[in-house]
């Protein structure tokens, strides 16, 4: 592989050889016009400069897709020490709290075995896209450009104008630094197909929940920006100034806000929302997309009041992911509901400077098991999805809930800790609520 | 107080023509804010009740508080929660849209330059309200254009027109248009024309391409929805000589009638073969299949006789000057001459909807016919010259 690629550029070379080779003998006829002579130099240095762009694309994207690898590797080890020095630290943990709680380790690890071995401290993934919507380079990648950025770009990449294939570079080499940090693989996956066009797998996948096949790299936009000398995704007043047309592509209609999306421009402010929930991007927005979309409203009836949700919360996250795992919760609400009137569903959010909390209370239900068969089995089928797909390293996850036989119970279902049951839940707590925690701080 | 906090300066001057001297013609109102410094030095000034705070959301991401920017753009958020007199307005190049609640607004940094004027003067009347800067003047139609839009957007169709043994013209928008309208079409985009002179460019071009039974036109488009520049954009095609000047217009449209009425333009639906339609594929298909009588040269005096134009506004302080251009034009018509010959007169002046109005209703824009040609000849040479009487020495007369 590495040989047939070496290869490939060597013939490249060779070719530009022959060609330059051609163009100095055609210079040195004497009879030439000092008019033929500047048309030859001009045709010979399209010619080779197109040459040298094509061998130079062909170089980076031998780096990247070797540097990918690398990287895959790389995640996979950090994963493994993660969960390793994670273990190691759960089985030293002391829990001092008079509660109950699961007794036979054996059985907890068998109960486990299709559960990632430990949470990944969602605090990582809050930092690692805070990071990167702060990067000066990567920060190109989820705003428009305007003046000031696209001298920033410049100077970054030292050169006097614009130049796509620099930039792109730049951004690669930016993105591959920021990939050591800590984050679920999947976060760096997702961004690193948006960037680069290419998946772990391999296959034709796109990114992100809508399987978006336009990135960094596609042909299009190569094209678009190195013939315009611009960014992508320049600013709607710099787009105006320089009279240019957006580059557009077969829409799409965004899941998490069902907005149509149609230009380059809007995909990397559609990117920032799929990592940032914020006043425009709100989570309340989010979920009740998500409620329209799926006609929760007439199933539930949902209660939802202006000051216990507030829309100007920050959380830098997986919006994706995030959304699923409302919609799983919303379906086992519906599941699971017995009673003649719709399922009562009160959503609230609430912020401390160490996290943000989005609380699912299902108000006229209670959980349908008993407290020893909740303790014998907390982790049924659907959490254990919904953690494996949606929450493992996102947000931590938390049930307060009725029992049959009038018991309450508080449960950390997924965190860092070690799980615990306590039962002095206040007695007067009714209903099954399911709260998401999100980090923001270690 | 107006608190601009921006760092970006050359964004400010260079994109958004917000350079030193116009900021200093609203010094009373307006304190740019530019670094951390500032910020600091000022902060007891700038976060007093009753101040109007503009933040970048990205200032502190360039500052040594990088690390607890999100932090302190909440402390902000609770200062204006706890001073009622205050307001907030969070701007950024990673949002596309505009959003207010409780005295905090968040939008697009293209939409906070282009509105601060307005803004601006609202403020200094003592109307204090952001909508001005979300929205611009018209603000309340605004807002609404901007939701029905992406409502209609959302609802759009999939399934293209089929407009059968039609050539179709559909015009297109650079954002938020409408994909794959018609299954055989010629679709052309209107990127950031708005003056007449750029209109009148486009119809001469697009328009003369070849004869097209169908037009479509998006009844909005430019930087002020509210400006339904659809309904100007057809009065042109009727009042350019080209070979589709008197195809059916269809004006596609998410907008109510009711909020048409007031515009200058809206009697141009009065006339023959222009029809406002929905924004759906579907109404593409039903309209554009439909046969409508044929519209002809000779109609077009009593169709554009329907509605009347004001004179255009920045002629308001000379009405000589519309005289002056009205007479030019004559002149060189009956002259036979070229307008565009003429040295010295500015032929984008009749460019202006208002002159081509004239112009076609009063059936002007063919040249003089060959029998007025020969009667003019026939006239000069009767026409006796400047018969010299006398002459007059002006030096010697003495001044009174």
């Amino acid at each position: 592989m590495q040989i047939g690629r070496s290869l490939t550029n060597q013939i490249m070379i060779n070719d530009m050889k022959k060609k330059s080779d051609f163009v100095m003998a055609l210079l040195a006829e004497k009879n030439l016009s000092s008019q033929e002579r500047e048309k030859i130099i001009d045709l010979g240095f399209k010619e080779l400069s197109d040459e040298r762009n094509q061998l130079l694309l062909k170089v980076l994207d031998d780096e990247t897709t070797k540097i990918h690898e690398n990287i895959k590797r790389l995640d996979d080890k950090v994963d493994e020490l993660i969960s390793k020095n994670l273990e190691i630290k759960k089985s030293t943990t002391v829990v001092n709290k008079p509660i109950v709680t699961e007794s036979n380790t054996k059985k907890r690890k068998s109960r486990h075995k299709g559960l990632p071995k430990k949470q990944l401290n969602p605090y990582w993934t809050y930092k690692f896209l805070e990071s990167y919507n702060q990067n000066f380079i990567l920060k190109s990648t989820c705003h428009e450009i305007d003046s000031n950025e696209l001298r920033s770009i410049c100077k970054y990449c030292e050169t006097q104008e614009y130049d796509f294939n620099k930039h792109l570079l730049r951004i690669k080499e930016e993105f591959e630094k920021h990939s050591k940090r800590i984050a679920p693989p999947f976060i760096k996956a997702m961004i690193r197909t948006y960037l680069t066009g290419t998946n772990q797998e391999k296959n034709d996948k796109g990114w992100s929940e809508d399987d978006i096949k336009v990135n960094w790299c596609s042909n299009d936009v190569r094209f678009f920006s190195m013939s315009n000398n611009i960014p992508p995704n320049l600013s709607r007043q710099l787009q105006k100034q320089k009279n240019l047309s957006s580059l557009k592509f077969t829409q799409f209609k965004s899941k998490i806000n069902g907005n149509t999306i149609q230009n380059f421009r809007e995909l990397t402010l559609h990117f920032k929302n799929l990592i940032h929930f914020r006043d425009d991007n709100s989570l309340k927005s989010v979920l009740v997309n998500i409620n329209e979309q799926n006609e929760y409203e007439n199933k539930v009836n949902f209660i939802i009041n202006d000051d216990e949700f507030p829309t100007n919360i920050e959380i830098f996250t997986d919006v994706d992911k995030v959304g699923q795992a409302y919609d799983e919760i919303i379906n086992l609400i519906i599941k699971k509901h017995k009673n003649e009137e719709k399922p009562k569903v009160q959503l609230k959010l609430t912020q401390t400077k160490e996290s943000v909390k989005l609380s699912i209370h299902h108000l006229n239900s209670i959980y349908l098991k008993s407290l020893e068969d909740f303790k014998k089995r907390p982790i049924g089928q659907t959490y254990e999805n919904l953690i494996k797909n949606q929450i493992h390293g996102i947000m931590n996850f938390y049930l307060r809930a009725e029992l049959q036989g009038n018991q309450h119970i508080s449960v950390n279902l997924y965190n860092e800790e070690e799980r615990i049951i306590d039962q002095e839940l206040l007695p007067n707590f009714s209903g099954v609520e399911h709260i998401f925690e999100f980090k923001k701080t270690k | 107080m107006v608190i601009l906090i921006d760092e970006k300066k050359t964004r400010q001057e260079k994109d958004y023509n917000w350079d030193n001297e116009r900021l200093f013609q609203f010094r009373k109102s307006i304190l740019p804010i530019y670094t951390l410094e500032e910020l600091e030095k000022n902060s007891k000034n700038i976060f007093s009740d009753g101040n109007i705070i503009l933040f970048h959301e990205s200032f502190l991401d360039n500052t040594k508080l990088k690390s607890e920017a999100s932090l302190r753009r909440q402390k902000i958020e609770e200062f204006v929660n706890k001073n009622p007199g205050s307001q907030l307005a969070f701007f950024s190049g990673s949002k596309n849209t505009r959003k207010m609640q409780d005295r905090i607004a968040s939008l697009p940094v293209t939409t906070l330059y282009e509105n601060l004027e307005s803004f601006l003067n609202h403020y200094n009347q003592g109307e204090i309200n952001l909508d001005y800067l979300l929205y611009g003047e018209n603000h309340e139609i605004e807002k609404l254009l901007y939701d029905s839009r992406e409502l209609a957007l959302k609802r759009i169709d999939s399934k293209p027109a089929i407009i059968k043994h039609k050539s179709n013209l559909f015009i297109s928008t650079d954002e938020k248009f409408i994909e794959n309208p018609i299954e055989v079409c010629v679709i052309k985009e209107i990127l950031f024309q708005e003056s007449d002179v750029e209109l009148h460019d486009l119809v001469t071009n697009w328009c003369d391409e070849q004869k097209y039974d169908n037009i479509f036109i998006p009844i909005c488009f430019g930087s002020t929805l509210s400006d339904f520049n659809g309904l100007r954009f057809a009065t042109h095609i009727r009042c350019t000589k080209t070979q589709s000047q008197f195809a059916n217009i269809f004006i596609y449209s998410f907008v109510e009638l009711s909020l048409l009425l007031q515009n200058p333009f809206f009697n141009i639906l009065r006339t023959k073969n222009i029809k406002l339609i929905g924004f759906k594929k579907n109404e593409f298909e039903i309209m554009g299949n439909t046969q409508h009588d044929e519209f002809v040269q000779e109609e077009l005096s009593h169709e554009l006789d329907k509605f009347y134009l004001k004179h255009p506004q920045n002629y308001l302080d000379d009405n000589h000057s519309i005289a002056n251009v009205w007479g030019i034009f004559q002149l060189a018509r009956n002259a036979n001459v070229k307008i565009e010959d003429i040295k010295g007169f500015e032929y984008n002046k009749l460019k202006d909807i208002y002159f081509k109005w004239l112009i076609a209703k009063n059936n002007l824009s063919s040249s003089i016919s060959e029998e007025q040609k020969q009667e003019q000849i026939k006239y000069s040479e009767k026409v006796i010259g400047v018969k010299v009487v006398g002459k007059i020495d002006l030096p010697k007369i003495k001044r009174k």
